[in-house]
């Protein structure tokens, strides 16, 4: 069995992650934060320890401007949620997510306004079309630093320029680049960072988290929720302090564990070396699948503007039937569909029928690279 | 209930923090510079809240609390515990 759908969560994971899990579960399982008793401490120390190394990753000073939420959709919608305010006007592309639509969406019906800048067909965009529509309302970019249906990194350190210069909040959505994609969140002009736990940080799934930047007043930030923090309980209102503030009830310990081991993994084999793993991979994906004529690909050729992640349609079985033969005759595992992302599948003209998508991670090897590259030729050759 | 550990140890403090992400940091700090510390069950006498503290002795309470204050960990409360166990507030503390 071959699996490619690593973009929608990242599996198998390192075993470190599921050792850790195990040894929070037997060794730990305490509440942190809330008593003063070894387990609770131990804890502690871990989700501590995991803000730390996040922090080490995005190149974030302040590690307590880490906040843990349950996937990137629940930190996009702290974001966006927690800091728009009626009338304010938010950009965002046409290639996004519907983590970043939807939300989006259902805000511009109680009074925000919307702009979505188009991108062109392999989902680049060009960062003087977002500047172009900043008004003197705008408080908002939101940006996607790669799309999950064609792999493409959008042009986000100089739209956190543009950002800087207009005095805007950007939000980007990393849950397809962190850990697979350097980044620093401050020097790439981001304010606020929305990740999954469960994809390229090999964590498991029930993990992610959102960075405030240092230009975001937490106490101006409305929580999701309220509730428990361990801390100020003496008063019945929600404290402002980080990460306290936006991180209420008890929190997934068992699943935070896993993401520290997941995100020292990361740590250990170094962002840049599994990014150049992962480009290997999937340049000679393009260039097997470039010689099959039945064979549509969509998204930027050149590995500086993707991630391993690609969409691709034959030109003879809808993209459902192409999985489905896939699967049945070959053993791979991959998506095909509109991926959560209509408007992307619109920007790249597939819709509503969408593609099939093939998404790597550091686990796959060139072997699987080939099976799959024969496999799809041979389908192509049935009808 | 009185307070279970022995009152003939020498003076000491306990630092209150503003969160347990606080009192993780200054742990991490203080124990990579060598400083003996103790995180202990905030003492009731102080809160009602149900958080860690730092409890050191008075002898490294100013390294410490240099330490910290470059590192920008703030402390919330700062209390000493007397011959009798009591703890009483140190106001003069602030960084
Ligand atoms: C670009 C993008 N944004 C957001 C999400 C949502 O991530 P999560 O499943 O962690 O909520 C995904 C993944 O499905 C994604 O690919």
């Amino acid at each position: 069995m071959i699996y490619f759908d690593n973009a929608a969560t990242s599996w198998p994971k390192p075993p470190q992650v599921k050792e850790a899990m195990n040894r929070f579960m037997e060794e730990v399982g305490a509440n942190p934060g809330r008593s003063g008793h070894v387990l609770s401490i131990e804890a502690a120390r871990m989700i501590y320890e995991a803000r730390e190394a996040l922090s080490a990753l995005f190149h974030v000073k302040d590690s307590s401007r880490i906040v843990f939420t349950l996937n990137a959709t629940e930190s996009i919608n702290l974001a966006l949620k927690g800091l728009l305010k009626y009338k304010d006007h938010v950009i965002t592309s046409s290639m996004e997510h519907n983590s970043v639509m939807r939300p989006l969406r259902d805000l511009e019906k109680r009074g925000i306004a919307l702009t979505v800048v188009p991108c062109f067909e392999d989902g680049t965009l060009d960062p003087r079309e977002v500047e172009k529509q900043i008004q003197s309302t705008t408080r908002m970019i939101v940006l996607n630093h790669a799309s999950n249906v064609t792999g493409t990194l959008l042009p986000v350190r100089e739209i956190g320029k543009i950002a800087r210069e207009y005095n805007l909040l950007f939000l980007v959505d990393a849950a397809q680049t962190a850990g697979a994609y350097p980044m620093e969140v401050d020097k790439d002009g981001i304010d606020l960072l929305a990740f999954s736990g469960h994809k390229s940080l090999y964590g498991p799934q029930g993990t992610g988290g959102l960075v405030i930047g240092e230009r975001i007043n937490e106490k101006e930030m409305i929580p999701l929720k309220q509730g428990g923090t361990g801390s100020r309980s003496e008063f019945e209102e929600q404290p402002d302090f980080l990460p306290d503030r936006l991180e209420s009830g008890t929190p997934n310990g068992v699943g935070i564990a896993g993401l520290l081991a997941g995100v020292q993994f990361v740590l250990e084999k170094g962002v840049e070396q599994i990014r150049q793993k992962e480009i290997t991979l999937i340049e000679k994906l393009i260039k097997g699948l470039k010689e099959i004529p039945q064979v549509k690909l969509y998204g930027p050729e050149s590995h500086k503007d993707r991630m391993a992640t690609l969409s691709f349609n034959f030109t003879h079985l809808s993209p459902s039937d192409g999985a489905s033969h896939l699967e049945k005759e070959f053993g791979i595992l991959c998506r095909p569909g509109l991926h959560c992302a209509p408007a992307a599948h619109h920007t790249i003209g597939t819709f509503p029928e969408g593609t099939i998508r093939f998404g790597l991670s550091i686990f796959n090897t060139g072997t699987d690279i080939e099976t799959a590259i024969q496999a799809i030729s041979q389908i192509s050759k049935e009808r | 209930m009185r307070e279970s550990r022995p009152f003939d140890q020498a003076m000491k403090c306990v630092f209150i923090f503003e969160s347990i992400h606080r009192v993780m940091k200054a742990e991490k700090l203080l124990k990579g510079k060598g400083i003996k510390i103790d995180l202990v069950p905030v003492p009731r006498e102080i809160s009602s809240d149900c958080g860690v503290a730092i409890e050191l002795s008075t002898d490294s309470e100013k390294e410490a609390c240099l330490l910290l204050g470059e590192n920008k960990v703030s402390i919330l409360e700062c209390y000493a515990r007397g011959p009798e166990g009591r703890f009483e507030k140190k106001v003069e503390i602030k960084i």
